[in-house]
């Protein structure tokens, strides 16, 4: 028998699988600590005036995919090219894959905000996102801004991956400029602003088009790391 | 399962300003095990990277079955390279690793893989950075093994086994190729363990070929002239000298050259010994400058 190719979805359901075996792993963390932390400031009391689940879940889960994809260019790559599978499917598989957990994340992350809210309601504190801005009318929007901030960190993961794999420490060092400042600076901008949060909702032409061009910034970091990815040459990693 | 013919031709491969391979044109027999040999910085892992598709070569071709590898899903599920640094995820398990294998080979042999790993005694709940070095080789032995693919390439692969591991490899190596030929590149530094494997042999000398051939034909480009030491120099005498072992006022001497059949009269006439000449010699003597004499 002549060995095929194997199917697209076998890659990207390995490469899913030890994406969400760590994301689980660090979920499951961070919701030990969340349910402990609301525990000792009631006991203290020291009580809470805003989401601390939101400052932190999109955040830490961003840079848990910011890292793995930066683990997929930079140790899975090889592995997978060496087991028959091109780097062009590789790094396609790669982005379905943090884009797919990223959907997830979410979708986990509007539920665990509304679990955080029934929290606070019993404790009596207000579940604001910030100490000025409520987001009670909107509170899916989390889920909106957890998709973008973490897909937006797994994409630049992966052109991290790339510059180390194709130059050397200093030069890829230097390029952190273009693979995570830009993007970090762009998102941050898009995101961060009062209104995308506000309760006018997705509704507004304004967070909509901010939405949008939060998605065309992961479209073309996607395309960059395609277009790049499948160029590379690789050297073997003597032990 | 059709083993592949691998074609190699003018081939240029540039790291910066050097050259590792310089317009190489080289083949590599269907269905047979090919030794590649070459000095330290010859270019023999460069060249088996680009023909698995790892490397682009910056001039000429490496083609499988008449196509290039590099980006070509359909030729490179056809073949597995194993290179000494062993591509596999060192910061999972050696089962992890061996489970990834199964999902992404077609023709996976479970079988065969776990017979190995108990035969190389193998912790499969280890990861692969705690592994010792032979144990690293023992487990890319067993991926290109148990992947069965029509070309398999060993790059030094075995480097850190023991003896016994490696006699292992060339046991399940060759039952592997009695089982179902496949075309085979190993590229290794133990060739004396290695030759009775080797049915071809291709040899890289500053990215370049040296020689090429059947171990058969490049046994016969010269000789092993053993016997008394004043008598075997009178008989070698003008002759390029690949190596020369002296014990006890016997004389072993491989030289390269044809031998006719008036030299092997003269030989015998003489009481000297004319043995095939080893590859080993053939190699050593060609590619180390300091040992060549003309």
């Amino acid at each position: 028998m002549t060995p095929q190719p194997v199917a697209f979805e076998q890659v990207l359901r390995s490469l899913l699988f030890t994406l969400l075996r760590t994301v689980a792993w660090v979920v499951s963390i961070l919701l030990v600590l969340g349910t402990g932390a609301w525990f000792l400031a009631r006991a203290i009391p020291l009580g809470a005036t805003f989401s601390l689940w939101f400052h932190v879940f999109p955040q830490a889960l961003g840079w848990v995919l910011f890292g793995m994809a930066i683990y997929f260019t930079t140790e899975c790559l090889s592995a997978y090219v060496a087991m028959g599978v091109s780097r062009a499917r590789f790094v396609r598989a790669a982005a379905l894959a943090l884009g797919a957990t990223s959907l997830g994340l979410g979708v986990l992350a509007l539920l665990t905000f509304q679990v955080e809210a029934w929290l606070y309601g019993i404790a009596g504190w207000e579940h604001a996102v910030s100490l000025t801005r409520s987001i009670a009318a909107n509170g899916w929007l989390v889920g909106v801004y957890t998709v973008l901030l973490t897909l937006t960190l797994g994409m630049s993961g992966l052109l991290v991956g790339w510059s180390y794999v194709r130059f050397p420490p200093l030069p890829a060092t230097s390029l952190l400029v273009i693979t995570v400042l830009v993007p970090g600076w762009l998102i941050i901008g898009l995101l961060q602003d009062p209104d995308v949060l506000s309760p006018l909702g997705l509704g507004s032409w304004h967070v909509a088009v901010r939405v949008l061009a939060a998605l065309a910034l992961n479209g073309l970091m996607f395309l960059a790391a395609a277009g790049l990815v499948p160029a590379l040459q690789l050297r073997s990693r003597v032990p | 399962m059709n083993a592949p013919a691998v074609e190699v031709s003018s081939l240029t491969v540039k790291y910066g300003r050097i050259r590792a391979l310089d317009g190489l044109s080289a083949s590599f027999a269907p269905g047979s095990i090919t030794g590649l040999l070459g000095r330290n910085g010859s270019g023999k892992s460069t060249l088996l990277a680009t023909i698995a598709g790892f490397r682009r070569p910056n001039a000429g071709n490496a083609l499988v079955d008449g196509k290039s590898a590099f980006e070509a899903d359909d030729v490179m599920a056809q073949l597995c390279l194993i290179r000494e640094g062993g591509d596999v995820l060192t910061s999972s398990s050696v089962r992890d690793n061996l489970r990834l294998a199964r999902t992404l080979r077609t023709g996976w042999d479970g079988a065969l893989a776990e017979r190995l790993v108990g035969a190389f005694g193998l912790p499969l709940r280890k990861t692969v950075d705690a592994l010792s070095r032979g144990q690293r080789s023992a487990l890319s032995a067993i991926i290109g093994l148990a992947t069965r693919t029509p070309l398999t390439i060993f790059d030094e692969v075995y480097l850190g086994m023991d003896a016994p591991s490696r006699q292992l490899f060339y046991d399940e190596l060759l039952a592997e190729q009695i089982r179902s030929p496949r075309t085979v590149i190993i590229s290794s530094h133990f060739l004396e363990e290695a030759e009775p494997l080797l049915e071809n042999v291709v040899i890289l000398h500053q990215g370049r070929l040296l020689l090429q051939g059947g171990l058969d034909e490049l046994g016969d480009m010269g000789a092993r002239v053993i016997g008394p030491s004043e008598r075997v120099r009178e008989f070698t005498d003008g002759r390029r000298i690949l190596s020369e072992q002296e014990l006890g006022g016997v004389l072993a001497r491989s030289v390269y050259g044809e031998i006719t059949m008036e030299d092997r009269e003269r030989a015998a006439a003489g009481g000297l010994q004319l043995e095939r000449l080893r590859v080993q010699d053939l190699y050593t003597g060609l590619t180390g400058d300091a040992q060549v004499r003309a």
